[in-house]
């Protein structure tokens, strides 16, 4: 009788190897074995041999507990919004796609012990069909958004930060496909409302770049929440729902009479004077300001040509001058756990049966956080305590804090 | 193009340059022309353009406040560039005066120090803050849980 692996679940192979963006050859090729093999082991016509088992686990970089986790039923029609269903590849998509189920779990698992901050997102009376919202209704809901959200006119100071304190689960991770930049969907969670998500690629490195993300996710998230799945899926329609976002991000990121008054030249030089004030890439100003009809369409077309003599269409001026906007709602609920004593490091990864690297990643938390390891201690910290003493609590492993509790005296 | 708006004593056009491949604005009021220009060090000359030049050579900067002469223009240029430590804000915003040629600069107003003031008001209302709300916070029934759970731990030693 052969040797195989008892309790082995043959799906978790198969969303680990795609979690890792292998093609099925490719993992055979690594573990030297059949394609066959892989494909059996997947469909669970036979399970791998302890020392095949053993590589597999070392290859995907997962525990052996992953591979014996019962899997639960994968959720049906949803309605996740990605930003080029044409020329992202299978592979590319069936990675993030799981990616994202292991964010839902890790959201879902912190949601046991403490509660996100309650969804208070605009929710306009939008179509079921897209084709059916306009242009200046777009610049309405944009408008209407930063109003909702108590915002002036002025620039936003941070996107992510804004989307967060507004109930949405937000995590950065790599995409590793050019054309993957962010996605979003509106998740139901068992018996609680929908919860905004959104992805946001960390590939590019660009702050200005993942704002605007931000900002076309939350054009999703408002535009498009009542739409038809089937617009989702269709190629003529999806297009127009990306355009809808886009426009919607240009108008919140960029209101029109705001944007107006600082706008004083069509050129190139006056996109890059305001690129600090706006937080916005040039590219996007060109846009925006064709969009608005500040500048011709002859102007625009000289705008672009002028912007690749320059240089500037790989890498733009300041685009380093700006830190990334990292989320920090999943990072301050593990701390939190941590911190407070309800779950140790242990028990989290027991219950989350990933690489500690990946739950690192998918929750903005620094590398190293769930190992044992004691965290550097900061010694800022402990100063900003010795001015302020207040009873804040401590923000990450490692932290000093005041040896008095509450009621000492 | 705004500041024409504001003001109805200044013109902003949007032209093309010479050869028409980009466009600048040139703000004028009377006699008095201006065209703006980004560059690293406020001493930094403009790179050359065949428009400066012609505003430039028709140009006759007199420093004393006297307004130019019947006929003549006085020729400025907007000069600004970002803070090296930061650049999000402007380290320097110069109106300089250039010679015949555009070789140097015969005179300079530099804005930021001239109407410190204002740039201060400015760069205080500058963005949209909000309140951080993305913090979690634990379940009531999570801290009973753990209190109870201390508890027997008490007992139990």
């Amino acid at each position: 009788m052969k040797r195989g692996t008892p309790g082995f679940v043959g799906a978790r192979l198969k969303e680990a190897r795609e979690a890792r963006g292998l093609t099925a050859t490719a993992l055979s090729e690594i573990l030297r074995v059949t394609r066959q093999s892989v494909s059996q082991y997947e469909n669970e016509q036979q399970t791998p041999r302890p020392e095949v088992m053993r590589k597999i686990e070392e290859v995907l970089n997962l525990p052996p507990a992953f591979f014996s986790r019962p899997v639960e039923d994968e959720p049906g029609d949803r309605k996740i919004f990605y930003r080029d269903m044409e020329s992202t590849t299978k592979l590319a998509r069936a990675r993030m796609d799981r990616r994202y189920l292991w964010l839902n779990e890790i959201a879902d698992y912190l949601q046991q012990f403490v509660s996100f901050p309650p969804v208070d997102f605009p929710r306009f009376e939008t179509p079921r069909d897209p084709t059916e919202i306009s242009w200046d209704s777009i610049e309405v809901m944009a408008s209407k958004t930063r109003e909702y959200w108590g915002l002036g006119e002025g620039p936003i100071s941070n996107v992510v930060s804004l989307l967060e304190s507004n109930g949405a689960v937000v995590a950065r991770g790599m995409m590793e496909a050019d054309e993957l930049d962010a996605f979003s969907e509106w998740r139901e969670w068992h018996e609680h409302n929908e919860t905004p998500y959104v992805f946001l690629g960390a590939d590019k490195q660009n702050a200005f770049r993942s704002r605007y993300d931000g900002a076309h996710e939350l054009g999703h998230l408002v535009l498009h929440r009542n739409i038809d799945k089937k617009h989702v899926d269709n190629t003529r329609t999806h297009k127009l729902i990306e355009k809808q976002a886009y426009r919607f991000a240009g108008a919140f990121l960029l209101p029109a009479s705001s944007f107006a008054n600082d706008f004083y030249a069509p050129s190139l030089d006056t996109f890059r004077a305001l690129k600090p004030k706006w937080k916005v890439s040039i590219a996007m100003m060109i846009y925006r300001s064709a969009d608005l009809g500040f500048v011709g369409k002859e102007q625009t077309r000289r705008l672009w040509i002028n912007r690749t003599r320059r240089g500037w269409r790989l890498r733009e001026p300041l685009d380093d001058a700006l830190d990334i906007e990292e989320p920090r709602l999943l990072r301050r609920a593990f701390e939190l756990l941590v911190n407070e004593g309800v779950q140790s490091r242990d028990a989290i990864r027991f219950a989350l049966p990933y690489a500690s690297s990946d739950i690192e990643e998918l929750a903005g938390l620094p590398p190293g956080f769930l190992e044992d390891k004691p965290a550097p201690i900061s010694l800022k910290a402990y100063s900003r305590k010795r001015n302020g003493g207040t009873n804040r609590q401590p923000q990450g492993p490692g932290e000093i804090v005041d040896f008095r509790t509450t009621g000492d005296t | 193009m705004a500041i024409a708006e504001d003001y109805p004593e200044i013109t902003g056009a949007s032209k093309p340059n010479h050869r028409g491949t980009s466009y600048y604005t040139l703000l004028s009021s009377g006699s008095v022309f201006l065209t703006a220009n980004a560059v690293q060090q406020p001493n930094e000359l403009v790179r050359y353009a065949m428009y400066r030049e012609t505003y430039a050579i028709a140009s006759v900067p007199n420093l004393f406040g006297e307004p130019p002469a019947e006929g003549g223009i006085l020729y400025a240029i907007l000069l600004h560039g970002p803070e090296e430590e930061d650049k999000m804000r402007p380290e320097f915003v110069h109106i300089v005066f250039p010679n015949k040629d555009c070789s140097e600069y015969v005179g300079r107003i530099d804005l930021l120090l001239r109407f410190a003031d204002l740039v201060e008001e400015l760069r205080k209302t500058e963005e949209e803050g909000f309140e951080d709300k993305a913090f979690p916070s634990l379940r009531p029934g999570v801290e009973w849980q753990k209190d109870k759970e201390e508890g027997a731990e008490d007992q139990t030693g």
